[in-house]
């Protein structure tokens, strides 16, 4: 339905290397992958959730032919929540990226039931393998000012900020990391991937994902991005689903047994002062976006009891110089997890907590 | 060390943490249980054990028990040794193959400066003792199960940091440490849109793991419990009377409380508050005599994401 609306742009190039993401006016489709929190939230009825939500932002929001699909429209502007997958939603558009980024911010600010899904660099990187795509373009981001003070710069850098457009894509990323030009700091914010049909038709997709879960798409086949796209989603479901059976404490109804465990993840630490970066973590800002209260248990041992303000659940923290130490309770979303281990990749060491988040 | 302390040891017998050997899991042994009434034969009278964990393949289920203060009491111990496999299997559901071969074993954890204390007071081949000095167990009595014995004898942890506390604070802990765990209760309910809170709203989050741990064996009258909801409610109470008098108010003589305002919509307001409620926190906590968070001042930049 949404590909037959869709005015696709001109089939990709090769040389084409403009930034997708930035390019105001653009009509290519751009996908939002979203996370619908569980455990009796109000997002378990889409629809009502989508009006409720959508009358503060001034969004209509209809039924279609398919129960799992709803329209939203915005000043004449349509959007297209596809929530079939249970509790990650997409939401497809056609709209100028810069209008349609305001209607998905504002859609996950109106409920703390909604968040972006937060793709890790290290399963941003894993993309074109697990999903037998091409990688055609990858971005970096990595910044370690916010978590230390001026006066104690990190060690090899502070920042990272590149866009790589190369023939072959993936072997430059791995003579990146080989030649450890920026040690701990190939963090992956982006890829562009370019998949086909396996049917040896001409359809294929460029899309780029992006760490925050949007997705602009360029290419002369919608069903080729939608079979990427949940792919992606259930990449990252699965990473999700895990930390929740593997990590969440408590007690498990079903099998009546006690679950979970701590999540231990080892810190190769980029930085001098860690009472610093705690202090900053708990700080209610970006990037880790946690409210706590943390408190000096030992040397170089801090601890807070956080509360993850995407989505408003507690959890407990312990840093030290050796690792991270994370108490999920049963009923707390996996994403918290994965966007706290992202933050660290992003903002300390690009390699924190990759077999995790594999 | 204290109660709670030596509780939350224990714990990392099941729970991995960085340096603590899981003992129980070394041994075979799965924890079926932390702080679940288990009835005794005649289905009134029941014991509560600190954790119930159970060795399928050796036939062993051990009832542990944290023991601060420097006696056993006579009557649980006896209530304790009452159970059966059977008992287990068919009164208390757990999975107990063959209860016929089956044996249950009480254990008893202690500060090592009590082991031999206690040891004198149980007298019985089915009562081991574990006392704990900070970085090795010592046993005393019997351990009918010689594999957990052994796994126990030789774990060692390095000094320094303590155990995760997976129980965060009970019935004794001081007014600042509840608070350091209850007011983010306070501040997710706030975030996530809700307008009231309740005690055992508040419990269920900060003691999921082992609620029923703070449950008093044989009576039933749950006094442990409303202990530990007095010190809540008192802490809360005494936040809204001061530091959080803007924010929330009590509910009639309910243990729940009502927010008088909700976090603002826009990133930078909510960014505010949160920042004031931080800061409220910290005076509270100093109020409490404890030192406050670390923290920075921090001005919000915008509501960019990462």
């Amino acid at each position: 339905m949404l590909a037959a609306r869709s005015p696709w742009p001109a089939a990709y190039r090769a040389d084409d290397v403009e930034d997708v993401e930035s390019a105001s006016g653009r009509t290519s489709v751009k996908t939002y992958l979203l996370e619908a929190h569980a455990c009796d939230a109000p997002t378990r009825d889409p629809l009502a959730f989508l009006k409720t939500a959508g009358a503060k932002l001034g969004l209509e929001v209809e039924e279609t032919g398919d129960r799992d699909l709803f329209r939203l429209n915005a000043q004449g502007d349509d959007y297209w929540c596809d929530t079939s997958m249970g509790r990650f939603w997409r939401m497809h558009t056609t709209v100028a990226v810069e209008n349609a980024d305001k209607v998905r911010d504002a859609l996950v600010a109106a409920s703390p039931w909604l968040d972006n899904v937060w793709l890790p660099p290290s399963l941003l990187e894993e993309l074109p393998e697990k999903t037998a795509s091409e990688l055609q373009t990858f971005s970096l981001s990595h910044d370690r000012t916010l978590l230390h003070p001026s006066a104690a710069p990190p060690a090899d850098f502070d920042y990272v900020s590149m866009r790589v457009w190369a023939s072959r894509a993936a072997e430059t990323l791995r003579k990146l990391r080989q030649a450890e030009v920026f040690p701990h700091g190939v963090s992956i914010r982006s890829v562009k991937l370019r998949a086909d049909t396996d049917s040896g038709s001409d359809e294929f997709c460029v899309s780029e994902y992006f760490h925050n879960g949007k997705v602009t798409v360029t290419g002369n086949s919608f069903d080729v991005h939608t079979n990427l796209v949940v792919n992606v989603v259930r990449l990252y479901r699965s990473l999700v689903e895990k930390i929740e059976r593997e990590f969440a404490l408590g007690y498990d109804t079903d099998q009546v047994r006690l679950n979970g465990n701590p999540v231990v993840v080892p810190v190769e630490w980029t930085l001098s002062d860690l009472e610093y970066a705690v202090s900053r973590m708990f700080a209610s800002v970006e990037p880790f976006r946690l409210w706590g209260l943390p408190e000096k248990v030992a040397d170089d041992h801090y601890r807070a009891r956080a509360v993850d303000l995407h989505v408003g659940q507690t959890l407990t923290v312990d840093v030290t110089r050796q690792n991270v130490v994370i108490q999920l309770p049963r009923g707390t979303c996996g994403n918290t997890v994965v966007r706290f281990l992202a933050a660290l990749q992003f903002h300390v060491n690009s390699d924190t907590g990759k077999a995790l988040l594999q | 060390m204290t109660h709670l302390e030596l509780l939350n040891v224990v714990l990392t017998w099941r729970f991995e943490q960085p340096g603590w050997p899981p003992v129980l899991a070394h041994a075979g042994y799965i924890v079926d249980a932390v702080g679940v009434c288990l009835f005794l034969p005649d289905r009134r009278r029941k014991i509560v054990p600190e954790v119930v964990a159970t060795c399928a393949d050796r036939g062993f289920t051990a009832l542990i028990e944290v023991k601060s203060g420097r006696n056993a009491e006579d009557d649980q111990l006896r209530r304790m040794l009452e159970i059966s496999p059977a008992d287990l299997r068919d009164l208390n559901h757990l999975s107990i193959p063959g209860p016929e071969k089956h044996n249950v074993f009480v254990v008893y954890v202690c500060n090592a400066g009590e082991l031999d204390r206690f040891a004198a007071q149980v007298n019985d081949d089915r009562v081991g003792v574990v006392g704990f000095d900070g970085t090795r167990y010592s046993l005393a009595g019997s351990f009918p199960d010689q594999e957990l014995a052994r796994e126990l004898a030789a774990a060692v942890v390095p000094s320094g940091g303590g155990p995760l506390p997976i129980v965060p604070f009970d019935q004794d802990s001081s007014p600042a440490t509840i608070a350091r765990c209850v007011l983010p209760e306070l501040v997710a309910v706030l975030t996530s849109g809700g307008g009231v809170v309740s005690v055992d709203g508040i419990l269920m989050r900060t003691h999921g793991v082992v609620l029923e741990v703070m449950r008093p064996t044989g009576s039933g009258s749950g006094a442990e419990l409303k202990s530990l909801r007095r010190r809540v409610v008192e802490v809360i109470n005494d936040a809204m009377g001061n530091e959080f008098s803007a924010w929330f108010e009590r509910l009639s003589q309910d243990q729940s409380w009502r927010f008088k305002r909700s976090l603002p919509h826009d990133s930078a307001g909510k960014t505010r508050d949160l920042q004031t409620l931080r800061r409220a926190a910290d005076q509270l906590l100093a109020r409490l005599g404890e030192t406050p968070s670390i923290q920075l001042t921090i001005p919000f930049v915008g509501p960019t994401q990462q």
